[in-house]
């Protein structure tokens, strides 16, 4: 049996009704955990609390409390809470819990179909998160979460989004996000009078469903140069995903690839001809 | 690809024969050169054709920039105001209110099209292309706001070639506009030099291409003002409608369009070859007719019969209405005939009319027929260099 960290037994004490169940995630800064809280199941997520973890967390937690999407995680009935434990601060707060499988312990390559209604939803949580001016900026396989026994897929970890019409978390002066899933744009508008767009998300959701469709990264894997990654994020054309599965739908092919496009205006313009396309596409 | 009219000074029935005859399927309107109260109810006779044409009107308020330009008849408009810096621009409540006034002024005509208000940009970094966009974006969201008029919203960009320089530049802009909530745009290029000719360099011209075809792939309408014979470009990146008109200023954009003219003698007439697909001298017609050649440079349009049987072109009756709809129904043809459903197919087509004009200016030459710079074939390999470049782009 895992040793239970000496932070939790405090937390559900400082907290009535908390009952901290199992590990979901274990992390040194982050760790999350099923938790039932006044008889309903919830993930609480844990956080060594810093500037940066608390601000991130805030922000967070206020994107959350916006969004009425089912594409993206809701918040629990739990505001932000802090705890003192020696020397080390705490945060933590609870979130809605996701029965459910996380896209990067699935096993790849997905069905045409499913991968279709993965890239399907994510647009909606994008779409979403747009109209109210935000960026995620961390889109990968690890915080898209498909519900159990569901073709039903979630949108986690809303922390690094990009908020255009207000301040944000390191909006400039550096790259935020997962290095395999940036986009060229997170790339080259570091320290640009330029913002991102939801096209940045675009992209990133390109490679996942390239992942999802081939079991290959499109810009990191075996068939292509290995030497630099942020050269192969802002130069390297990915492979047709024919090449690692023959029986790709063509329309579904040029699909995620026009995602992957180096240049943001090569993409789609509007999320809606994303949409369109995508429901478009006949699968065998 | 349409071809439209580009109105102009002198229309006479040019515009009412082209389009009763089909060789253009449009108007942009000039109030530079007609009164308010002609330009109206000439569009109003033209909106209720039987076919009906697309009617744009270009607002043209990037005249009063144009220092000691000639602002022609736009003084007479109400929405036009004289000696505007860019200093005019800066607040904001200004923008809205030149674009209120340019927009509510086509709104109460027989419009197809509604044409945002733009400057001219020397690059898309300056100070000029932020206030061309900040008009892109003011109109968009005023035309938003008229909730009742469904005809759609083409956003004006005017900008110098010079601009199309920078492969960088040119994406940074196509990342921008490209996120405008507008139905399409209409895109003037600003050339450098004037006179008439059709040379474009190369790689300046494959980044127009580029930003049509990327316009073009996110779904916009992209009407290509004062394209002329450049139209067959625009069309093998499936732009909708190129636009030209009857005499040089109207034919291809230069901001000396707007500058007092001293005036000058009349221009030689001319004949457009979609074979060549160039535009040349009548008595160059002539020099092809003395090799027996006449026939394999001819157009063969509707208004070829006249030179069926001719000892010399140059004798015909050839009044400045009939080239101008010799001209539009050259190029019209050349634009219907890239029909390929694929951007790949539609460039190979367009490269092998290059290819074919090639080789026909080729076996001119060796037979003797000299053409003047303007009237060769220089243009051609600038076009062909212009594709091939972007289809390297496409495959990189």
């Amino acid at each position: 049996m895992a040793i239970r960290p000496p932070f939790l037994d405090p937390i559900e004490q400082a907290t009535p009704g908390l009952v901290i169940v199992a590990p979901i995630r274990a992390g040194g800064q982050k760790s999350v955990w099923r938790a039932n809280y006044q008889g309903q199941i919830h993930a609480l997520k844990i956080l060594v609390s810093t500037a940066e973890a608390a601000e991130r967390a805030k922000r967070e937690i206020s994107i959350m409390t916006a969004c009425v999407c089912p594409r993206i995680v809701r918040y629990g009935p739990l505001d932000l809470q802090e705890l003192l434990m020696g020397t080390e601060k705490y945060i933590y707060y609870l979130e809605e819990f996701i029965d459910g499988t996380p896209l990067d312990v699935m096993a790849k390559p997905i069905s045409f179909a499913l991968c279709r209604t993965l890239g399907l939803q994510i647009c909606e949580a994008v779409d979403h998160l747009w109209r109210m001016k935000k960026v995620h900026r961390d889109i990968k396989p690890g915080n898209i979460m498909q519900r159990a026994a569901q073709e039903n897929f979630v949108l986690l970890d809303i922390g690094l989004a990009l908020d255009l019409e207000g301040s944000s978390l390191t909006a400039t002066g550096g790259v935020v996000g997962t290095t395999l899933y940036l986009s060229p744009d997170q790339l080259r508008l570091v320290n640009s009078r330029r913002d991102l767009d939801f096209r940045s998300d675009l992209y990133a959701l390109g490679t996942v469903m390239y992942e999802c469709l081939t079991g290959v990264h499109p810009i990191w894997n075996d068939k292509v140069p290995r030497m630099n990654i942020i050269g192969n994020i802002l130069n390297l054309r990915p492979l047709p995903l024919r090449d690692f599965r023959a029986d790709t739908p063509v329309t579904l092919e040029e699909i995620v690839l026009r995602l992957l496009e180096k240049e943001p205006n090569l993409r789609f313009a509007r999320i809606r001809h994303l949409v369109e396309e995508l429901e478009g596409v006949n699968l065998p | 690809m349409k071809l439209y009219s580009q109105h102009g000074w002198g229309k006479g029935e040019k515009i009412n024969r082209g389009l009763a005859d089909n060789v253009v399927k449009g108007v942009i309107f000039s109030p530079h050169d007609e009164s308010p109260s002609d330009i109206k109810s000439y569009i109003k006779e033209l909106s209720r054709r039987k076919h009906e044409p697309d009617l744009l009107f270009d607002p043209q308020l990037y005249v009063s920039l144009i220092r000691g330009a000639n602002e022609g008849k736009l003084p007479q408009y109400d929405y036009y105001r004289q000696n505007l810096g860019l200093r005019d621009f800066a607040a904001l409540r200004s923008v809205q209110q030149f674009v209120r006034e340019c927009i509510d002024f086509q709104r109460d005509l027989h419009l197809t099209h509604i044409l945002s208000p733009t400057i001219c940009a020397e690059s898309f970094t300056d100070r000029s292309a932020q206030v061309a966009l900040t008009l892109a974006q003011e109109s968009v969201e005023y035309w938003d706001g008229i909730s009742s008029d469904k005809r759609p919203l083409l956003i004006s960009f005017l900008f110098s070639e010079i601009a199309l320089t920078s492969s960088e530049q040119v994406s940074e802009f196509l990342d921008t506009i490209s996120l405008l909530e507008a139905d399409g745009f209409y895109l003037v290029v600003d050339r450098n030099t004037p006179g008439y000719s059709q040379d474009f360099q190369p790689t300046r011209l494959a980044q127009m291409m580029r930003m049509i075809h990327s316009l073009k792939r996110s779904r916009f309408e992209v009407v290509c003002g004062y394209s002329d014979f450049v139209s067959l470009l625009g069309s093998a990146v499936n732009a909708d409608a190129g636009a030209t008109g009857w005499s040089q200023k109207l034919k291809r954009f230069n901001r000396a369009r707007f500058q007092p003219s001293a005036g000058g003698r009349r221009p030689r007439d001319r004949y457009s070859s979609s074979k060549l697909i160039n535009s040349i001298y009548l008595t160059e017609l002539d020099a092809c007719q003395e090799v027996q050649r006449l026939r394999a440079v001819k157009s063969d349009t509707i208004y070829d019969k006249r030179f069926d049987g001719i000892s010399y072109p140059s004798g015909v009756s050839w009044s400045s209405e009939d080239s101008a709809l010799h001209h539009w129904a050259s190029i019209t043809q050349l634009l219907d005939s890239v029909t390929g459903s694929s951007i790949r197919d539609r460039l190979n087509q367009t490269s092998q009319l290059i290819v074919a004009a090639q080789t026909l200016y080729r076996s001119l030459s060796k037979l003797g027929v000299r053409f003047e710079p303007p009237n060769g074939p220089t243009h051609l390999e600038s076009w062909a260099e212009a594709i091939a470049t972007l289809l390297g782009e496409m495959r990189t």
